[in-house]
């Protein structure tokens, strides 16, 4: 799996500049501003969808059916988008979370309510995971043209439901206990969504052709 | 020990079936596996590397059977090139090397990177600056610096010009120095495989036409050319293939079934996949 990880990483600092651009600049963003919600929903959301992106690239290099004749499994294959995903967004949350309460805290001179961050924050990372948990097996199935589609729809769903939610999306500065309540069910549902998104998306790979 | 051996290899679509392949590739060998466009040799090399389902028969590779799938210590031994780099083009002959580096537990990068500078691969420059035959020559590259004991070559020379083929060939040649290296390739370019393979497969329309020594096959087949009215003289069983002109008969024949006293002329390769595929149909 090491060797899909160092491909995708080295995929990604190729193509992906602008998204660390990004990264760097909308996470501190936020922390600027009285609405962090979007800042913070971005960088974390982009992060979950780079496995979907590096799916894409390795369509058009017809990667896997090369991939298959290496010493790697089916199984090494599916898994390392997953924990491309998942290690991405950990790592875009912590540098969002820190960014938030850095600048604030260093140049702004104010408090911020840090269970109230990290609740958010937490928040949208699980959504973003869930984001992808809904769109990988989707891409494995119909690939990455076709599967599209279903990303535009989850997406618009996503939307859909910060908007229904926009207490949590303006919340940070101030606690909400539903937002703490939110994020850690959101949480609770991501991990076993992905392990049944991990399995369903294995299932497919596994009976999928991949002729040369 | 055979390096491969295919025993009844059968795969059916809605619109193509590849029909009973049966063929053995023994160790320090190499097999040219030819065949027009579309007669099955990608699917029959998809099968062998368990890129696709059979639907039945078995695939041993170095002598381990492959029914439950390619166990990751026999990939180690199986050197792979498909019809195209199947790198992104983003990624630059440096990070290849690093990527395969973590695949294979047998990967040389000395290897790697002597054979990207022989080949004339620039390390820092990315894939999509190089030309089609540079891209060739980093697959092969790849198969060549881990411990490869069969090569399967899908159309690998392709495409190319005859410099670069040529080459690749001298590689292939230098590979299979040891008798305990095979190369299995599929190539409708019949004069490369003229020029290296001791075995060769035809395949047409997904059934395996013959699989026999080269040396056996171009010494039996010969190109025979004569009148329409004296064709009738020849034993049919002789005929493989024929075209028949307002000018007269072009055959290819078994040379030892043909009577005394008709001029025959070599028939190489390609010769013998046309008549075999194309002549077949007018016989």
């Amino acid at each position: 799996m090491k060797a899909l990880l160092i491909k995708d990483w080295k995929i990604l600092i190729r193509c992906l500049k602008l998204y660390f651009f990004i990264l760097l600049c909308y996470a501190p963003l936020g922390a600027l501003g009285k609405d962090i919600g979007f800042a913070q929903i971005f960088p974390i959301f982009l992060g979950a969808v780079l496995p979907v992106s590096t799916l894409g690239y390795d369509e058009r290099a017809h990667w896997d059916p090369y991939a298959v004749t290496l010493p790697l499994s089916r199984k090494d294959i599916v898994l390392s988008k997953y924990v491309m995903g998942l290690a991405i967004t950990a790592a875009v949350a912590i540098y969002t979370l820190a960014a938030n309460l850095l600048i604030p805290a260093v140049i702004l001179r104010t408090a911020v309510s840090v269970p109230a961050l990290a609740a958010s924050i937490l928040l949208f990372a699980a959504i973003a995971i869930i984001f992808m948990d809904i769109n990988l097996p989707f891409m494995y199935l119909l690939g990455t043209e076709k599967g599209r589609l279903v990303y535009m729809a989850s997406l618009v769903l996503v939307i859909v439901i910060s908007g229904l939610l926009p207490e949590i999306s303006h919340s940070a500065l101030g606690l909400s206990l539903d937002t703490a309540r939110l994020s850690l069910a959101m949480t609770a549902a991501a991990i076993p969504l992905t392990a049944g998104s991990a399995a369903l998306s294995l299932c497919i790979y596994r009976k999928k052709e991949l002729a040369a | 020990m055979n390096a491969l051996e295919i025993e009844n290899l059968t795969k059916h679509y809605p619109s193509f079936s590849l029909n009973h392949i049966s063929l053995n590739l023994p160790m320090g060998c190499v097999m040219g596996f030819i065949g027009e466009n579309g007669a099955g040799k990608s699917t029959t090399i998809s099968l062998i590397l368990d890129l696709i389902r059979r639907d039945s028969g078995s695939v041993r590779i170095l002598g381990q059977d492959t029914s439950r799938g390619l166990a990751l210590p026999l990939k180690e031994q199986i050197g792979v090139v498909l019809d195209e780099c199947c790198f992104s083009e983003v990624l630059t002959l440096e990070d290849v090397d690093a990527i395969m580096n973590a695949a294979y537990r047998t990967w040389s990068s000395q290897q790697f990177r002597r054979l990207g500078k022989e080949f004339g691969l620039d390390p820092k420059k990315r894939i999509k600056n190089y030309s089609r035959g540079m891209k060739m020559k980093l697959s092969i590259a790849c198969a060549l610096s881990h411990d490869s004991r069969l090569l399967i070559l899908d159309e690998a020379t392709s495409g190319l010009d005859p410099v670069v083929r040529d080459e690749l060939l001298d590689l292939f040649y230098e590979f299979i120095q040891d008798e305990e290296h095979a190369i299995f390739m599929s190539s409708h370019i019949t004069g490369d495989l003229e020029k290296i393979c001791d075995y060769i497969a035809l395949i047409h329309q997904g059934n395996l036409l013959f699989c026999e020594e080269k040396d056996s096959l171009l010494d039996r087949m010969a190109i025979l050319k004569c009148p329409a009215a004296i064709a009738s003289e020849i034993d049919p069983a002789a005929i493989c293939g024929k075209r028949v002109t307002p000018f007269g008969m072009e055959a290819l024949v078994n040379r030892f079934l043909i009577p005394q006293g008709f001029a025959t002329e070599h028939a190489s390769l390609d010769d013998i996949l046309v008549y075999l595929v194309k002549g077949g149909k007018d016989k």
